[in-house]
C-alpha cells in the first residue's frame, strides 16, 4: 500500500481523475496531432460498405 | 516436466495433435464444395480439437525425424495446454459465428489460421514453431482480403509485408540459435545477443508492441465480420503465449507494456470505426499481459496467461458484436450508428457483457484475471506500474463499456435499416456471454489449469469496492463529458502513417527516378541516334571510291555494283584452279 491509498476515497478520485486524464490528453494533445480528415490517405476514405 | 521423446510418432497419432485437427479440417473445407459438409467441417475440427487438447497428458513429447534434426512437434505442458484448450474453444465459437459464410476459402482460411497458431503453440522446437509462424501470417491475410472492398485489399497487403518482415527476422533469429545447436525452445531471458534481438523483434511484431503495432489496427477493422474475430484471437496471443515461454521476466517488456496500455486506451477515446476501437483495446490489454511477462514472477506469468486466454473469451465476443452491427447496419463509424438497441437487443446484451468483462467488474471474467497481474505489479513494489495500470483500466471501462456501448446501442437515433443476423451468429455470441460469466463466477475453473498454482483470491472486499468506487467514479465523470465524447468524422494517424506517407513517397520517388531515367535515356539515346545516323547512311562513302563522281548521301547498291564481268572472271577462274586440282592431282577424273 502506497501513500495514495491512504487517502480516503482514494479510489473515487482515480477513476474521476483518471477519466479527466485520459480524455485530456486524449482530445487535447494526441488528437490535435494525429487527426486528419478522413480522405486523408486516397483511399476512397473510412467509409467502404460491402 | 521432459520425458523421454518418442523416436517418431506412430501413424495415425497426428490426429489427437490439437493444431492438425484444425489444419486438416482447413484443407478439407477448402476442397468440399457442398456448403453442408463444409459446416460440419467447420463444427467437427474444433471439436476434435478441444478433444485433443484435453486428452493429452502434461508431459508428453513427439518427436519426428528431420534430416538430421530431432524436431518436437508437440510438447504438452500446463502452459501450452492451456492455450491449446483455450485456442480450441474460441475456434469453436468464431466457427459458429462464421457458419453461415458462404465464401469456402474464408472458412479455409480462418481453420488453416486457428490451427497453425496452435501448431505455434504446441511447437517444441524452433523450426516447427517458425513453419506454423509463416503459415499463420499467409492463412490470415486471406480473411482480410476476403472483404474485397479496395481499402481491405490495400490494408492485406500492408498487413502481409510486416508480418513477413517479422517473420523473417524471426527466421533469422532461429537460424542463429539452431546453427548454435539450441533445437528446443528454451527462455531466451538475459541473453542480449543477436538470436536475442531478432527473435525478440520478430515476436513483438505479432505482439504488436509499439511502434511495431500498427498492422494490427490497420488490417483487423478492414477485414470481413467474422474474418475480424478469427484475427483479433490467434496472432497476438500466439505472440503473448511465445513472449511467456521465451523472455519471462524481460524488463523491457514491463515498460511497453505500460506504455502500450496507455496507448491503446488513449487512441481508443479517439476512435469513430468501432472494430478499430476494439484494435486498440487489444493493444491495450495486450499491454497489461506484457506487465505481467516482464515482472516475470510465478503471480504475474500466470496473470499473463490468465489474462490472455481470458482477453481471448471477450475480446472475441466483442468483435462478434461489432461485426454483428457492420453485418446489420452496414455502417463502421459511431457517427453513423446509434439506437441499435431496440433492433438488436440479443447482440446489445451480449456486447454488454463482453463490455463489462473486459473492464473487470465483479462477477465478469475480466475480474479475475486482470487484478492478478495489477497485485503482482503491487507485490514487486512497482507503485507507478500499478497506478498508470489502473488508470489504463479505467480507460477501458469508459471507451467500450460506456463510450461504445452508448453510441452503438443508445444515443442518437438514427432510424437505420438492420438485416436480420444468422441465428448461427446469436448462437456463438450467447456461448462467449456463457464464458465469461462462468468463469466470472466459477473462477476455480479458471484458475486450476494455469501453469503455476494460483495462490490469489480476486474476490476480495478490498477488490470487489476498489472497482467499484472507480468504475462508479468513471462513470459520472463519462456522463459529466457525455458531448466531448462524441466522435467525429476524423481518423487518427498512427504508426503506419511513417510506411503509409514517408516511406511510400521515398518508394515512389525512387521508382519515378528510376522511370524518368529510362524515359530521359531514351529521349536522349534516340536524339543521339538520330544525329549520328546520317553519317553512316552510305558507310562507302568513307572508303576509297571506285566510280568517278561524288559519293552520294544514301547508298546505292546500283553505284557500287560489281561489274558482272568481274564475277565471271572470277567464277571461271575458281572453276579452272578445282578442275586441274582434280585433274593434275587426282589422277583419272572418271574414274
Amino acid at each position: 500500500m502506497y501513500w495514495w491509498r491512504e487517502i480516503m476515497g482514494a479510489d473515487v478520485l482515480l477513476g474521476f481523475l483518471g477519466c479527466y486524464f485520459l480524455i485530456g490528453i486524449a482530445k487535447g494533445v494526441v488528437g490535435r496531432v494525429v487527426q486528419r480528415k478522413e480522405d486523408y490517405y486516397d483511399d476512397g476514405g473510412e467509409d467502404s460498405h460491402e | 516436466m521432459m520425458m523421454e521423446v518418442k523416436t517418431a510418432m506412430n501413424n495415425f497419432q497426428f490426429v489427437l495433435h490439437p493444431g492438425f485437427a484444425l489444419l486438416l479440417g482447413g484443407i478439407s473445407a477448402a476442397v468440399v464444395r457442398q456448403k453442408l459438409i463444409r459446416q460440419v467441417i467447420m463444427v467437427v475440427a474444433p471439436l476434435w480439437s478441444i478433444a485433443a487438447a484435453l486428452s493429452l497428458p502434461a508431459g508428453t513429447q513427439w518427436g519426428y525425424p528431420f534430416m538430421n534434426l530431432q524436431l518436437v512437434i508437440l510438447r504438452a505442458d500446463a502452459l501450452s495446454l492451456l492455450f491449446a484448450f483455450i485456442f480450441g474453444v474460441i475456434a469453436f465459437l468464431s466457427c459458429l459465428y462464421a457458419l453461415h459464410v458462404k465464401s469456402s476459402g474464408e472458412a479455409a482460411a480462418a481453420l488453416l489460421y486457428a490451427g497453425s497458431s496452435l501448431s505455434v503453440v504446441m511447437a517444441g522446437d524452433w523450426l516447427t514453431l517458425i513453419f506454423f509462424w509463416e503459415i499463420m501470417a499467409i492463412s490470415s491475410v486471406f480473411l482480410v482480403w476476403n472483404r474485397k472492398t479496395p481499402q481491405a485489399i490495400a490494408a492485406g497487403f500492408r498487413y502481409l509485408l510486416i508480418h513477413m518482415l517479422g517473420g523473417n527476422l524471426l527466421l533469422a533469429g532461429i537460424f542463429l540459435q539452431v546453427t548454435g545447436g539450441q533445437l528446443t525452445i528454451t527462455p531466451l531471458t538475459g541473453m542480449q545477443d543477436g538470436a536475442y534481438w531478432l527473435i525478440l523483434v520478430g515476436i513483438a511484431i505479432n505482439a504488436a508492441i509499439p511502434p511495431l503495432h500498427a498492422w494490427l489496427t490497420d488490417a483487423y477493422p478492414e477485414a470481413t465480420p467474422s474474418g475480424s474475430v478469427f484475427l483479433s484471437s490467434f496472432t497476438t496471443k500466439t505472440a503473448i503465449y511465445c513472449l511467456i515461454r521465451i523472455f519471462p521476466g524481460t524488463q523491457l517488456l514491463l515498460y511497453l507494456g505500460v506504455l502500450m496500455a496507455l496507448y491503446g486506451v488513449i487512441f481508443a477515446i479517439l476512435e469513430n470505426n468501432i472494430r478499430r476501437l476494439l484494435s486498440y483495446h487489444i493493444l491495450s490489454q495486450l499491454g497489461f499481459m506484457l506487465v505481467g511477462i516482464g515482472i516475470g514472477t510465478e503471480l504475474s506469468l500466470n496473470g499473463a496467461a490468465a489474462l490472455a486466454c481470458s482477453h481471448l473469451i471477450y475480446n472475441s465476443l466483442l468483435f462478434m458484436g461489432a461485426g454483428a452491427v457492420v453485418y446489420a447496419t452496414g455502417k463502421n463509424k459511431l457517427t453513423e450508428l446509434g439506437g441499435l438497441y431496440r433492433s438488436m437487443p440479443w447482440t446489445a446484451v451480449f456486447f454488454g457483457i463482453a463490455a463489462l468483462s473486459i473492464s473487470g467488474i465483479p462477477l465478469f471474467v475480466g475480474f479475475i484475471t486482470k487484478p492478478m497481474v495489477i497485485t503482482a505489479a503491487i507485490v514487486n513494489r512497482l507503485p507507478t506500474v500499478e497506478l498508470l495500470l489502473t488508470v489504463a483500466s479505467i480507460g477501458t471501462f469508459l471507451s467500450i463499456a460506456l463510450k461504445l456501448n452508448y453510441f452503438m446501442f443508445f444515443g442518437a437515433e438514427r432510424g437505420l435499416k438492420t438485416e436480420k443476423i444468422p441465428f448461427n451468429m446469436s448462437l456463438a455470441m450467447a456461448g462467449g456471454s456463457f464464458l465469461c460469466l462462468l468463469y466470472g463466477m466459477v473462477p476455480r475453473l479458471f484458475y486450476e489449469r494455469l501453469p503455476y498454482v494460483v495462490d490469489f483470491q480476486s474476490y476480495t472486499v478490498g477488490h470487489v469496492f476498489s472497482t467499484v468506487q472507480l468504475m462508479l467514479a468513471a462513470l459520472v465523470a463519462f456522463w459529466l463529458v457525455l458531448p466531448k465524447m462524441a466522435t467525429h468524422n476524423v481518423i487518427s494517424l498512427d504508426t503506419d502513417w511513417f510506411y503509409r506517407k514517408p516511406f511510400a513517397a521515398l518508394m515512389g520517388g525512387l521508382v519515378r527516378l528510376v522511370c524518368e531515367i529510362k524515359d530521359q535515356s531514351g529521349v536522349y539515346g534516340r536524339a543521339a541516334l538520330t544525329r549520328v545516323v546520317p553519317f553512316f547512311r552510305n558507310p562507302v562513302k568513307w572508303a576509297a571510291q571506285t566510280v568517278e563522281g561524288p559519293a552520294p548521301d544514301y547508298y546505292d547498291a546500283d553505284r557500287y555494283r560489281t561489274p558482272v564481268g568481274v564475277i565471271v572472271l572470277v567464277s571461271i577462274v575458281i572453276f579452272v584452279l578445282a578442275f586441274s586440282y582434280v585433274w593434275l592431282w587426282q589422277g583419272n577424273f572418271f574414274g
